[in-house]
């Protein structure tokens, strides 16, 4: 990646993190534990690195170069955002952390836990009434999407299955699965035996010689 | 420098060396109080991204001794500054003293201090021990000095063993329709900004005319090689308007 372009990216990512860390307060003690100590995100592909310096309760992003790092978190995009993530429960399965672990337990916990107040922030700009009324209404929007989004992978799910009937239903597809189960063991059995009898058959010796 | 006849270029003039000084401490008593204003002018605000790429490749941590030759207004011992901690030391060094001055006073007034000193002093014989800084950088201002070898040679000498000098300048761009667009805007917007802003466009019209005489990429690189530096490489920012030089003291 042109120097420039990542240089601004590592910026823009600094000044967001430490802002929403700025308005969790409670983030602050914990950020000031972890003083000096340096944790690599390598996200793989595209294979951007990234490293964060905790220092003085704020957060420095620079490029990783080896060695340089107490802890390293490697995996796709998706797998690290899983991983990092508030709401989703990722799998350690599917990365590769190397280094203090405690450290990367943590820095997931601060994630997960983090709240900033960002209704406290926009009152500096819009003063308190209209900030709250913004505030109550983002959550309405926000609670109504996920709303939204849980009823509508309801409904796809029941047309799949119940209605079009591309895909059978869960239930159907498990008692399917266990009535094929038992012939498929036997005919696994059967073949077993029958190559055990092969294979003595192989070590006795030629009529023929 | 033209060692001969002892002669060198002061933008597209030739000057006797000993008076190259005067000629650049003039130009920067002249643009010292309108130079951070200029500065985010004149680059649209990149010269931030090309000294934070600075930082990052400087590998600068808590408790190192840094020196930033021809600091000015300070842009990057700021970070520096946040970056040693109270255990650490950046010393902000400029042969200017109007830019000194201006450097001192912004960074005082944004509340740092503890662990910056000012140094006035030349670039071409440091007055620092042999071996004693981990990190040492210099942003736009190598075109400046007169015997660019004695001072990469200078800086080579007070760099601890295993340290980092990085020359942060401007350079030739890889491209010939951008160093042609280039070349447009440095000898006519720039100058033109210089009157508007500061009041003075000779100062700019020596800042486009200097650029196009500091030696290009590899050149450079093989200067730092020369000084005694390893592991010498650069970096092009922005098609390579910008460089950073970066080696490594054996």
């Amino acid at each position: 990646m042109d120097p420039v372009a990542r240089s601004a990216f590592h910026l823009a990512l600094e000044r967001l993190l430490n802002k929403a860390l700025a308005l969790d307060l409670a983030s602050q003690p914990k950020l000031r534990c972890w003083d000096g100590k340096m944790l690599g995100l390598c996200l793989q592909p595209p294979g951007l690195s990234v490293a964060l310096l905790f220092q003085d309760g704020q957060v420095r992003v620079f490029a990783e170069s080896d060695g340089q790092t107490d802890a390293r978190i490697t995996g796709t995009p998706l797998a690290v955002l899983r991983f990092l993530a508030p709401v989703e429960e990722g799998s350690i399965t599917e990365l590769e952390v190397t280094g203090d672990q405690q450290l990367v337990d943590e820095f997931r916990q601060l994630l997960q836990e983090l709240e900033p107040d960002w209704e406290a922030e926009l009152a500096q700009h819009l003063g308190d009434v209209l900030a709250h009324e913004a505030g109550r209404r983002i959550r309405q929007g926000v609670q109504w999407g996920q709303q939204a989004q849980r009823t509508l992978l309801a409904n796809l799910a029941e047309y799949v299955t119940e209605e079009s009937r591309i895909l059978p239903p869960r239930a159907e597809l498990e008692a399917r699965l266990l009535e094929s189960l038992p012939p498929l063991e036997q005919r696994l059995d059967e073949l077993e035996l029958r190559v055990q009898q092969l294979e003595r058959l192989l070590r006795q010796p030629s009529s023929s010689s | 420098m033209d060692k001969n006849q002892n002669m060198t270029h002061f933008g597209y003039r030739q000057v006797p060396a000993e008076q190259k000084a005067q000629h650049v401490a003039q130009v920067f008593h002249s643009v010292a109080s309108r130079y951070d204003v200029m500065n985010d002018l004149m680059s649209m605000g990149i010269h931030r991204i090309w000294k934070r790429f600075t930082i990052e490749m400087s590998g600068v941590r808590k408790g190192h001794r840094v020196l930033d030759i021809a600091g000015g207004t300070g842009d990057l011992t700021m970070q520096f500054s946040r970056l040693v901690g109270n255990t650490g030391t950046v010393v902000l060094a400029d042969i200017n003293d109007s830019m000194l001055k201006v450097g001192r006073d912004r960074l005082i007034d944004q509340g740092f201090g503890s662990n910056i000193e000012y140094v006035q002093a030349n670039a071409e014989c440091l007055p620092f021990p042999d071996n004693y800084f981990d990190c040492i950088t210099i942003a736009f201002g190598l075109r400046n000095v007169t015997d660019k070898d004695k001072a990469l040679a200078s800086m080579a000498r007070v760099l601890k063993p295993g340290g980092r000098l990085l020359v942060l300048e401007f350079s030739k761009p890889d491209n010939p329709l951008l160093s042609k667009a280039y070349d447009l805007y440095s000898f006519t917007a720039l100058p033109l900004m210089g009157t508007l802003i500061a009041g003075d466009s000779e100062s700019y019209r020596y800042l486009a005319e200097s650029i196009r005489m500091h030696p290009d990429q590899e050149t450079l690189k093989g200067m730092m090689e020369a000084a005694g530096l390893a592991r010498c490489k650069y970096y092009n920012m922005t098609g390579g308007i910008v460089a950073l030089h970066t080696g490594i003291k054996a």
